[in-house]
């Protein structure tokens, strides 16, 4: 983090790599896949990629420590035995971290394996030491007046700060609502034949809703209309298929967000006449359920390209003073996931420079 | 049933059952809402008296995350009244009301102290019943009732047992590795991709992000597809 980096391109071996590595991930990824199967998978693609290395060390030991990584966020994802996030954890201090964002992330995901078990001095027994070089860091960067890694530094203290206090709230035995744990999970209901259902019926949209974004995704090739009307079609034919339940209803509220999601999204990718993107917006504002920056970030831009600074500024200037009450908010004692603050302050700056861009085009009087 | 309390002067209108003076009101933007489901969709709607019964489920700061309808006159409409739902938050102080009136609940019964029970994890469960609005539109009548049920630590739980519904982060990194803009650019390391970078960060912070760190700054997760 510390070194400044040119821009690069992958060279065609590292871009090999990473390309077979993504394709194992996508399928590891996937619910019908074990943690197992996944890291048989992993350990295939290590011994082909480092015998391709030969005698090179450094790509040899970078190839080792990606696998090492990608193990441990599969243990946090598909939550096997502790024990198993343990050994991920002490094979990847034994490879090393290529830098200290990687430490930052690798150390957050063991701790918040160890909160999932409710094991928190295993996890205080990572963070604090981190947390006390991160503390080191960026004091070392007091006086230097450049804005990174300073911001790195503190949005990692934050982000590794909110874990600790879950930890210790652990320790001190209280129950974190909204924390998930292996404890919780194993005595939560049994999902209902009509849930699975509705969440077959829901995968299946899925499916057709992604093979309708391939179709324009990486070509732009195709008019909006043809692809929004591909977009209504499905989202037609599967509310169709649901059937009577409360799961269903909800399945259903599901489908209808995501189709106005995905029509926002190709009328602002494919560029298309502002009205049609007004009409997008109004619709994933009536139905959409993403709370993300994107959707307002693309429609803002469209807005900006299209020479509509009002429809702009209708979304920029709320968000903007949401933005702000959430950073006037006091910090709670158990911060949910989320956003940090560090990130919260660069969203509003951004916030900013959309809203002096959209001033700037609005008509002057006279 | 007569109009009191009458919102509103479209053909369709709205006002709360009279006799339940007692029971707070759901938010005014929701009856707006609820009202503007049945406007919309007055013509699909087969003449009739309709009871609608609503259950939410809210945490403990009124937000609503979980919706069941009974009764809806059809689909469309039942779909159109649980978005407006979905939106809807309790003022803190009917939530805080509710809270109250349990904690001094009959025979002076207390929580148990969970400390002696371990695996019991649900804090505080109350309900709360609003007043039932009426909309009516010519030859249609709908009856809604609505019942919130606050529950700390119930609510994560419910909602948890089932999957995880898109846009989640890996739906992204399959996305943006799909994204001819953005696919091919390095991560921070050797053998890395942006892509994943941005992945890893989303699952730090349950949302994909605008940009990870990288290098001396920042690295945009923005793909052209999104």
């Amino acid at each position: 983090m510390s070194q400044p980096k040119p821009k690069r391109t992958m060279e065609p071996e590292e871009l090999a790599f990473v390309q077979a590595h993504s394709a194992l991930l996508i399928k590891s990824l996937k619910p019908t896949r074990n943690f197992a199967e996944a890291v048989e998978d992993f350990r295939k693609l290590e011994a082909e990629f480092v015998e391709r290395a030969g005698d090179n060390e450094f790509d040899v030991q970078e190839t080792r420590r990606r696998i090492a990584e990608t193990i441990l966020d599969l243990a946090h994802d598909k939550h096997p035995p502790f024990e198993v996030c343990r050994e991920a954890w002490n094979d990847m201090v034994r490879l090393g971290f290529s830098g200290i964002d990687v430490e930052c992330n690798m150390s957050w995901f063991y701790a918040d394996c160890c909160a999932y078990d409710e094991l928190p001095d295993d996890g205080l027994m990572v963070l604090e030491p981190l947390i006390a070089k991160l503390e080191g860091l960026l004091e070392e960067t007091k006086g230097t007046g450049a804005e990174y890694p300073a911001r790195f530094y503190e949005n990692e203290l934050e982000g590794l700060g909110n874990l600790r206090e879950v930890l210790n709230a652990q320790k001190r035995g209280e129950f974190i609502p909204e924390r998930e744990t292996r404890r919780e999970d194993e005595a939560a209901p049994p999902i209902t034949p009509e849930e699975e259902q509705a969440d077959a019926l829901y995968d299946e949209f899925s499916k057709a809703r992604l093979a309708i974004f391939k179709t324009y995704g990486k070509s732009r090739s195709r008019s909006f209309a043809d692809v929004a009307s591909d977009y209504r079609r499905i989202e037609a034919e599967f509310v169709a298929a649901a059937r009577e339940g409360y799961a269903f209803e909800e399945c259903v509220l599901d489908i209808r967000a995501r189709t106005a999601e995905a029509i926002l999204m190709a009328a602002c990718s494919l560029r298309a006449p502002f009205p049609a993107c007004r009409d997008a917006w109004a619709e994933f504002v009536r139905v959409g359920q993403d709370k993300s920056w994107m959707y307002p970030t693309m429609y803002v831009k469209a807005c900006l390209a299209n020479n509509e600074p009002e429809a702009g500024l209708a979304v920029v200037e709320p968000w903007i003073a949401e933005i702000k009450q959430k950073l006037e908010e006091p910090k709670k004692p158990l911060q949910p996931v989320g956003e940090t603050r560090v990130t919260l302050k660069r969203q509003l700056k951004d916030l900013h420079e959309f809203r002096d861009a959209l001033l700037a085009k609005v008509p002057q009087p006279g | 049933m007569l109009g009191l309390t009458q919102m509103g002067c479209s053909s369709v209108t709205i006002y709360h059952y009279p006799g339940q003076e007692d029971r707070p009101h759901i938010p005014e933007s929701t009856e707006q809402r609820l009202k503007q489901c049945v406007e919309e969709l007055k013509d699909d709607i087969n003449a009739g008296f309709y009871s609608v019964d609503v259950k939410v489920k809210v945490d403990e700061d009124g937000n609503t995350v979980d919706v069941e309808t009974k009764g809806m006159p059809n689909p469309n409409v039942g779909t159109c009244m649980r978005i407006a739902l979905q939106g809807m938050r309790l003022p803190q102080d009917v939530v805080e009301r509710g809270m109250l009136r349990t904690s001094a609940s009959a025979n002076g019964e207390t929580l148990p102290d969970r400390a002696q029970i371990g695996e019991v994890v649900t804090i505080v469960v109350v309900t709360v019943v609003f007043t039932e609005i009426v909309i009516e539109a010519v030859a249609i009548t709908i009856g809604v009732t609505v019942t919130a049920t606050v529950a700390a630590g119930v609510a994560s739980s419910f909602a948890k047992r089932r999957k995880e519904k898109e846009p989640t982060c890996e739906d992204r990194y399959v996305a943006c590795m799909d994204d001819a803009s953005i696919a091919d650019e390095p991560g921070n390391h050797w053998r890395s991709s942006l892509c994943n970078a941005c992945r890893v960060t989303c699952k730090k912070e349950k949302k994909w992000p605008q940009s990870v760190p990288m290098g001396s700054g920042t690295e945009s997760c923005i793909y052209k597809g999104y």
